[in-house]
Parts: structure tokens; sequence; C-alpha cells
């Protein structure tokens, strides 16, 4: 298990994460969510043991991670950059790796390295940026470390690849019960391959659970009332447990709201409902309007 | 973390990636090394395969050697400068943002990942160099069998054991300085955070340490006259890379000076003493510093986080250090004269708030660093002030305990002969020259300056008689006469320090109205030729067990002189040195150099000539036995110093001179040989030029001649008062008729017969003579004697003399010359 507990991360005069805490079970596939700055890359640092925390713990099954090899053989770090290994070949890349790894699987690289065809003696320098992706993600997979921290690291590939790469994760995760922790901004592949995610803003958690749960509790209600001459607030939905989202066009009126749906349908009921269509909202969505309710939203340019 | 987990597993992966990842570096430096130390050892082989050549054959085979040696030199520098770039690439983590993840990332303690990198750069850098030496190696003793021995006037076993020593303490000190060189640039690449910050950083830290060391001594040194930059610059060889190839190049140097530059007569063995012990003390220090380096790198490199990277100062004690040093190295220049206070002052702003707005990247603050400048600037001019005022502390009085002097060497003009530079092992030695420093700075200690010694000095003068060449002043009327520059020197100092009114009046006279007489008073010829002051510093330079070295100097007043050269001229060591100069220089005067084959004999039959007084007569004489006649005349010379007391070379009369160096009367086993060679002791107008000299002035032979009365006369600052001048006594008109009828008879004028209270005086004259009171002193023909204070009978018996009585006798005994002709 991957667990931050109080964690505080500055840079300098900015405080990047401000007390986190964070519990990522194994076997999980874990999204990280968030606004530029709001702490992803630095909480995924924080566990590949490249930053030191300020205060609080980062632990790796229960093991401090910062400057501990043992702890660090577990987790297997891909940024979002790739000019690092330019100076290497795949080959060489692999063989320099395996020696950090002591589980490092060459079955599984061969694999891997099959399926994508990649060569092993050209340097990766010379490779487009889709192919260095691809080589950095099948060793980080033949590693066989349980926990693969992956930053924006589908980027570059391309559609074909990116169903390749991202079935070779879930292929690890099933067959090895591997960790996965992705931060991206690319909402849908979260959607896609995490169960559980995290939105961050500002260096503190905003929700973190699973992505059935919060998909399930929170709806986009398009309503149209008996009493068309009146004209609705928020304030007359209070008993709806959060509305994010409040707007109205003439008679027709737009409610983004957390709850479950019967919760929602008793609260508008008393108004008399002509219309009360109940929409489950995409992750996009619920990453738009969580924001928007922190003042993280659109409005700002206008 | 041990050696063993170092080199295997992750950490040796690392380093070899490290390696691999710059390995085009590494083919660089290797190409370097390898056109580097072989190619200037291939050509110091050439070079003495050629002189074994040349000397058998007469022709040259290989030219230019000395262009290989060069281009080999340049690229072995090249090859050494490039520990920076080795430094700095193999951390490229700490510079290079795209690598912190991928390094840090991976599972190693920072302990592991520092060491492994470290480690990469040290193969990449110094590997080569190792081999290179190593082909050095093979050239040096492979090339040592081509060589002709014989003709190197050396055996194959002398040449190696000194070739390899060189060769061996050369390689091991560069390679000591490259790795310092190398562990510097990482640990100021660990303080760094990108790559212009990390080279510029550690190129101007390697020049500004010893170069900012090197000034504040030199400010030290000039403003406490007892230090002495010759020795106390020593440290800067552990300052920095460049410092220590100063020293080493010093030391190695000072050694084959030492083995080459000896002498050996009558058991003073050639040594390179101090070589070996100097080299293992800095080696050993060089060690530790880099140690201090390493440790400090590592220890720097685990506490600095992964995301300092791209900042220009990760840890601001190298910038801050950079900048001071800078600072204080223009502030020195405060010690050229008040006139440059305001522009250095502003030209170390200027710099100091440049470098703060380029650390800053703006103008953030800026009032800290002006403040922090100005804090720079008080601070380096308060500790120079306390520095100075306090004379270092007082060390300037410390002397070091008699058990810890292993040896001390001084330092001095000598009246007689060359500079005296001797290094005393001899306990009793030591203990009577530590008593006599301790004298001379519990003296100064009294007197608070040494301004006050020079002031004491030269009162000395005014009444203390000692004829080693002080150039005397006299007032004509209202004329003050010297014909010394550094006597003048040496009174506009005095004037400048004096506090004493009673010789303000001097000063106009000086400064202003200097006149040169350009005969009357001429500078005596002792002073040309050995070069004496009588306030010439000493210097002493203890070495202790430990292998520390303490140096200081002083101005000394003429009793302090005498007793440091009675102490000096009873010691077998200066016999040894004297007599081997002796032998030395009469050996250059006899030598006949063959500039085509290079030989360099000692003739069989050769002329020596000696000098009997100082503008007197010379002798010559054929003598034979080419360099046995040498060793003769020298082992004598030797034997004669061993038996003369203490105070004889200062008291005894000048026999002669031989090849410029005083033969004393008491030299009576030399004087015995040069007698046997054919030499007589001269008579009183040879000894004196009375017959030769020509006076260019007066276009006419003369004898001029002055006494001075004591009291009469001074050197220094006295007025003087010209007792007897008889310019005109003996002086005949060249355009007279009877100019060759007279000149001849002048020229053979018995004297003795003719002038006997003249000749009676000059008999008694001395060169060179000691006093405790004033005595009479003769000037002939601008040169000064002294008369000895029981002979100040004759001098006033000539000056009693009537006026006329010069005249009338010249008079009568022309008279009588010309009756004889006709």
């Amino acid at each position: 298990m991957m667990v931050l507990k109080g964690a505080v991360k500055k840079f300098g005069d900015f405080t990047a994460l401000n007390g986190v805490d964070l519990e990522i079970p194994k076997g999980t596939a874990f999204g990280l969510l968030g606004s530029n700055g709001a702490g992803k890359s630095t909480i995924l640092r924080l566990f590949s043991g490249i930053y030191k925390q300020e205060g609080g713990e980062v632990l790796i099954d229960n093991e401090p991670v910062y400057d501990n090899v043992s702890a660090k053989q577990k987790v297997f770090f891909i940024n979002d950059e790739t000019v690092q290994f330019g100076g290497y070949t795949l080959l060489e890349l692999k063989n320099y790796y395996k020696q950090f790894y002591p589980d490092f699987s060459e079955e599984i690289f061969e694999k891997l390295e099959g399926i994508v065809k990649l060569p092993l003696k050209k340097k990766i320098n010379t490779f487009s940026k889709g192919m260095k992706r691809q080589a950095i993600v099948i060793i980080g997979l033949a590693s066989c470390a349980p926990y693969l921290l992956l930053d924006e690291a589908f980027d570059g590939l391309d559609p074909t690849m990116r169903i390749i790469v991202k079935k070779m994760v879930v292929d690890a995760m099933c067959e090895r019960e591997l960790t996965v922790v992705i931060s991206s901004h690319n909402l849908k592949e979260i959607n896609e391959m995490c169960d559980t995610a995290a939105l961050l803003h500002q260096g503190k958690i905003v929700f973190n659970r699973q992505l059935d749960s919060f998909k399930g509790n929170i709806h986009k209600i398009q309503a149209v009332f008996a009493d068309r001459t009146r004209t609705f607030t928020k304030e007359d939905f209070k008993d709806m447990p959060e509305i994010l989202h409040f707007s109205n066009n003439q008679s027709i009126y737009h409610i983004i709201a957390k709850g479950d749906e019967e919760t929602i349908r008793r609260v508008l009921a008393p108004y008399e409902p002509i219309v009360a269509d109940m929409i489950p909202l995409s992750l996009e969505e619920i990453f738009i309007y969580e924001l928007e309710v922190l003042g993280y939203d659109s409005k700002v340019f206008a | 973390m041990t050696a063993r987990s170092l080199l295997k597993g992750m950490p040796a992966c690392n380093l070899r990636s490290a390696i691999k990842h710059n390995s085009k570096i590494m083919i660089i430096i290797c190409i370097l090394q390898a056109l580097g130390i072989p190619v200037i050892m291939g050509a110091a082989m050439g070079e003495l395969w050629q002189e074994a050549f040349y000397e058998k054959n007469h022709y040259l085979v290989l030219e230019g050697l000395e262009l290989y040696a060069i281009i080999g030199c340049i690229i072995f520098g090249m090859a050494v400068i490039m520990g920076i770039v080795a430094g700095v690439a193999v951390f490229r983590e700490l510079w290079k943002k795209h690598d912190v993840d991928m390094m840090y990332a991976l599972p190693m303690t920072g302990t592991q990942r520092f060491f492994s990198h470290y480690l990469a750069g040290a193969v990449m850098y110094l590997l080569p160099y190792v081999i290179a030496v190593i082909i050095g190696w093979i050239i040096l003793l492979g090339g040592s069998c081509a060589l002709d021995f014989e003709y190197l006037d050396m055996t194959h076993g002398e040449f190696l054991a000194e070739a390899c020593k060189y060769y061996l303490l050369a390689s091991l000190g560069m390679f000591l300085l490259m790795w310092m060189y190398y562990t510097t640039t990482a640990l100021i690449t660990v303080c760094c955070g990108t790559i212009a910050e990390s080279i510029y950083t550690t190129l101007l830290l390697n020049c500004l340490i010893p170069g900012t060391f090197a000034a504040v001594l030199a400010v030290i040194c000039d403003n406490i006259n007892e230090f002495s930059f010759e020795y106390l610059w020593q440290p800067i060889g552990y300052t920095s890379p460049i410092g220590g190839l100063i020293y080493l190049i010093y030391i190695l140097s000072n050694g084959f000076d030492t083995y080459y530059g000896s002498y050996s007569v009558s058991g003073s063995e050639a040594t390179d003493h101090g070589l070996i012990p100097a080299f293992i003390r800095w080696a050993l220090i060089i060690t530790i510093l880099v140690v201090i380096s390493l440790v400090a790198a590592w220890k720097l490199y685990q506490r600095r986080k992964a995301e300092a990277v791209s900042k220009p100062f990760v840890y601001l004690g190298a910038y801050y250090l950079m900048l001071t040093a800078l600072t204080v190295l223009i502030l020195c220049l405060l010690n050229t004269g008040i006139d440059a206070f305001g522009p250095i002052i502003i030209l170390a702003a200027v710099i100091y708030l440049l470098m703060e707005v380029i650390r800053k990247r703006g103008f953030r603050r800026f009032w800290v660093s002006v403040i922090s400048y100005v804090l720079t600037v008080a601070l380096t001019i308060g500790m120079f002030t306390a520095v100075v005022m306090t004379e270092a502390f007082g060390t300037v009085y410390r002397i070091p305990a008699l058990s810890s002097i292993s040896s001390v060497k001084i330092e001095m003009s000598s009246p007689f002969s060359e500079d005296i530079d001797l290094e005393y092992t001899d306990k009793e030695v030591i203990a009577a020259i530590r008593d006599l420093h301790k004298e001379l700075a519990g003296d100064m200690k009294q007197y608070g300056s040494t301004t006050q010694e020079i002031n004491d000095t030269l009162r000395e003068l005014d009444y203390r008689i000692l004829e080693y060449g002080v150039a005397p002043t006299k007032t004509n009327g209202e004329v003050i006469e010297s014909n010394d520059n550094s006597m003048s020197n040496l009174l506009n100092d005095y004037i400048y320090y004096t506090v004493d009114p009673e010789t303000e009046y001097f000063k106009d006279y000086v400064i202003e109205e200097k006149y040169w007489d350009e005969y009357s008073g001429s500078v005596p010829s002792y002073w040309d030729e050995y070069g004496y002051a009588p306030t010439d510093y000493v210097c002493f330079t203890y070495y202790t067990h430990m292998g520390t070295t303490m140096n200081r100097y002083y101005d000394v007043n003429l009793d302090q002189y005498k007793q440091l050269l009675e102490i000096i001229y009873g010691t077998q060591l200066y016999a040894d040195r004297a007599a081997y100069r002796f032998r030395e220089r009469i050996k250059s005067h006899m030598t006949n150099y063959d500039i085509d084959t290079k030989d360099e004999r000692i003739p069989d039959r050769m002329t020596l000539e000696i000098s009997q007084g100082i503008h007197g007569g010379h002798q010559s004489a054929l003598v034979h036995g080419g360099e046995a006649t040498l060793d003769r005349l020298a082992d004598c010379y030797h034997r004669d110093l061993l038996n003369m007391k203490n105070d004889e070379q200062l008291t005894s009369g000048v026999y002669c001179t031989l090849s410029n160096v005083v033969i004393w009367n008491a030299c009576t086993e030399t004087i015995a040989l040069l007698e046997e060679f054919g030499f007589r002791e001269m008579n009183i107008s040879e000894k004196f030029g009375l017959e030769d000299y020509y006076n260019e002035y007066m276009d006419s032979r003369s004898l001029h001649m002055r006494i001075y009365a004591p009291g009469d006369y001074a050197f220094g600052t006295k007025q003087n008062k010209v007792v007897l001048n008889h310019n005109h006594s003996i002086y005949v008109q060249p355009n007279s008729a009877s100019y060759e009828d007279i000149y001849y008879p002048v020229k053979g004028m018995d004297m003795e017969k003719h002038f006997p209270e003249l000749y009676a005086l000059l008999d008694a004259a001395r060169y060179q003579h000691l006093c405790e009171e004033e005595c009479y002193m003769l000037v002939v023909n601008g040169t000064w004697y002294a008369i000895p204070s029981d002979k100040s009978d004759l001098a006033q018996a000539v000056i009693d003399l009537p006026e006329d009585y010069f005249e009338k006798t010249l008079e009568k005994y022309f008279t009588l010359q010309m009756q004889n002709q006709w």
C-alpha cells in the first residue's frame, strides 16, 4: 500500500502539498486529477523517492521511501519526459534498469518488445516521441516493480499504440496485482483505466473515492416546474446534499448536485417538476464542476 | 556503504553507465593524455640522448625537441583542465532538469549515487593520466638504456635514481593536484544548480583563492617588514590546484637546484635535503584537504534536494566565498596608496553589486546587498588594520623553541664575499643564532617599531666607523654630497621616518640639494662590489622537526651585525661554502670554454692575478697544475678560514684580492702559497696606486688626499669639516713643458724617503677597520681608509706639517731630478 500521511512539500515559499493524506491500496488503478500545479506530480515524485517531504510521512508497504533502496525498488516512475534516455539504446537501457530492479523480467521485456517492435540497438534519441514512451513503458512493466507511477505517460502515443500500451498495463495489473498510479489531464484515460481517483487542488485533496461511486453520486438535472411564473433560486433546493452548479434559461433549470438520485428527486418533488431528467456526469464534467466550486473555472477570464 | 557494495550491483552499474554516458569526454581526455606526458618524456629523453651524441660526434641530429616538449606541455595542460568537464558532466542530475527524475528515482541511496558518479568522473579523468604516467615510465626506463652515460658524466644507476625520484614525485604530485581539482569541481557542482554557475564558479574559485591569498600576504608583508613574502607564500600551495602546482614546481626545482648547485669541499656533501619531507608534508596536507572536500561534497549532496536543480546557487557558501575573495582581492589594491581609495572602493562596489544582481536574477532586496558590501569592506579593512597594528598578533616576535628547531638558515649580505645563505643543523650554532634573534626581537619590541630600529642604526653611523663601503657624506660649505643611491635612499627613508627635531634641518639639504660629487668623495668600490649596507636586513628561517618553516626579517645595528658575523665566521659550514666559492670564482676566471665542443676545462697553465689596494696595482703569476692547484688554493683558504679567530675577518687587514675574493693578512697558508707562486707584498705606492692613478678630471697623475680628524666627519647625518685637503700637493699640469720629465720621477719617487710622514700614515691606513671610537680617516684618491686609534699620532703629524711642506718638498725633488737629467 502507498500511503501519504499529512505530507507537506514546499518549493521555497510555495506549498505544493499541504498536509495530504492518501492511501492507495495494492492492485488499485489510481488516478490523480487536478488543476495545473495542484500537486499531482509532486505526489508521484514523493512516492518514487525523488522528493523529500518537509512534513508527514511517505510510505510504501509501511517503509519510508526517501533514500530507501528496498522501498524504491518497488516503484517504477515514468514521467512525461524521455530526453534523459536519449544516450542509450533500448538494450542498454534494459540492462541498466535490470541492475536496479531485482525482479526484472527478461521474458516480459521480450514479450512486450515483440509487441511494439522497437529497434533494440538504435539510440533512443533517434526514436519518435511515441516510440520513446513505448520503450520506457515496457521497461517499467518488465521491471516487475509492484508500483508503477505514470505521469502523463501516454502523451505522444498514437491512438492505436495508446490502446496497446494501456492493454499492456492492464494485463500486468491483472497478472501480478500491479498498482498503477496515473496522473493525467486526460480524464477519459483515467476514466477508462482507473477504479479510484483523487482530485487535487492547491495542494489538498478535494475528493478521493472510487470512480463508480462518485459517477453515480453527482447528477446533472434538467428540470421544468409546473409554476412557470415563479423563478426558483438555489436556496429553494437547499435540502439537496450539495449543489455544484445552478442556472436557468427561462423556465428550464440546470442543476448539478451531489447525492443519490432518490434524495434529489425527493427535494424536487414539492416544486412539481413537469420534467426532471437526471443525467450522470462524465469525469470531465465532475472535474470542471468540482473545481468551479473551489473558484477554479473559466469565468476568471470573463 | 562499503567499497564492496559500491563496486558491485547498482552503484557499479551506475558508475559504468556514467562513464558510458560521458564516453566522448573520456576519449578526449585519453587522446590528450596520450599526447601529453609521453611526448614530454620522449622529448626529454631525446634531448639527453642528443646531448651525449653531440658530445661524441659534435653535430646535432634531433632538432626542435623543445618544440615537442612545449606542445606536450600545452596538451597535458588541456588534459588537466578537462577535469572541470568530467566533474560537471558526471553530476548532470545536479544541473540538468531532465535527468533529475531518472537519477533520483533509481533505487539507490544518495551516498551510492554520489560515489558512483564521483568515481565515474575520477576514472574518466584520472585513469588516462595514470596510463600516460605508466607510458612515461616505459619511455624513461627504456630510453635510458639508449643513453651514453660516459658523455653525460654520470652512471646509469645515478641517472635512474635521480630521474625516477623526480618523475615519481612529479607524477604523484600531479595526480594529487588533479584529484584536488576534480574533487573541488565536484564540490562546487554540488553547490550550484546550473552548468554555467558550476563552471565559472569552479574556474573563478580556483584562481581567486590563491590569488587573494597571495594579495593579502603581499599587503601584510608590505606593511610588516619582518615578514617575507618569499617564505610566507608557501601556504598558497594548499589553497588550490593552481597554488599546489606552483608549490610543487617550487619544491622540485629547489631540490633540483640544491642537488646540481651544491658544493662539496671538505666533507660538505651534495644533498637535496628537504625535498622528500617537504613533498610528503605537502602531499599529506593536500590529501587531507581533498578528503575534506570530498566529505563536504558528499554531505552536501545528501542534503541537497532534487528540486534545487536550475537554481544558480544551491548552497550560497561557494558564491559568497567567490564574492568575498574577489572583493578582498580588489581591496588589496588599497595598499597602493590613499589616492586609490575612492576608485578602488567604487570598483569593488560595482563588481560586488553586479554579482549580486546576477545571482538574484534582479534587484530583489538590493539594500541587503549594499549592506553586505559595506560590511565586507569594513571587515576587510578592519582585519588588515588589526593585523598590521598588532604586528600579526605578535607573531613578529615569536621564536620557535630550541628543541623544536631542526635547522636554521641565515641570509644576509656580507662585507667580504657573496651574500651569506647558510643553513645550520649544528645545535650550538642554532642556539647562538636563536639567542641573537631573541635579542633582536626584544629590541624591536622595546622600540615598538622597526622604524625606530632604522633611526637607531643610522645614529650608530654618526659615531661608529666601519669602513665597509659606507658612502660618506660631507659638508663643503652649503652642499651635502653623497655618491651612492642606496645610501641616499636610506637617508631619505630615515628623514621620512624621523621624529628627531635635531635632524630636521638635514632634510632640505638631502632632498632638495642633492649634489653628487664625482671625484672628491667618490663611491668606495667596495660598495659596488659587495653591495653591503650597514642596515641591511638579516633573514632568519627556522625549520622545525614538525616540518614547518618560520621566517623573519630584521634590520640590525652594527653590533648585532658584527655578532652575527662572528657566529657565522666561526662555523665549518661557512668555511666550506666560502672555500668552495673561492675555488669556483678562480675556476670561472680560468676556464677555457669551447663554444663548439661545449668543453669546459681548467687549463694546466693559468695566470693568476691578484690586486692589492683598492685602486692599487696588480700582480700576476703563471701557475701550473690546473684543477690540482685550485684544490690546493681552496684547501689553504679553507684551513685559514677555520683557523682565523672569529673577529679576525673583521679586523685583519687585507693582503690582496684574488678573483675578487678577499685574502686577509690572517690567511697565512693562502698567502704562503701565493708567495710560492711568485706573488709578493706590494709597497705602499703600489698598494695605493699612487704611481698609476690617472685623474681623468685633472687630466694628470696626482695624489688626492684628505685627512678627517675624529669628530670632523660623519657617515650619515653629521656635518663634516675638511681638515686637510692637499689636492694640489702632488699635482703637475699636463701641458707643462717638463711633463715627460717630471712624470717618471713622480712615478718612481721614493715616498718613504721624500715623504716619510705620509708613507707612515699610508702604511697604517686600513681599508676595513672596526673600532669602538672615532678615529682619523684618510681619503686617498676617493677611497676611504681608517687610521687605527693607536696610529692617530701619524695622522696628526701629517696635519701638523707646514702648509707648504708638500710643495716645497716636491719642488726640491723635481729640481734634483732635473739636475740629474741635465
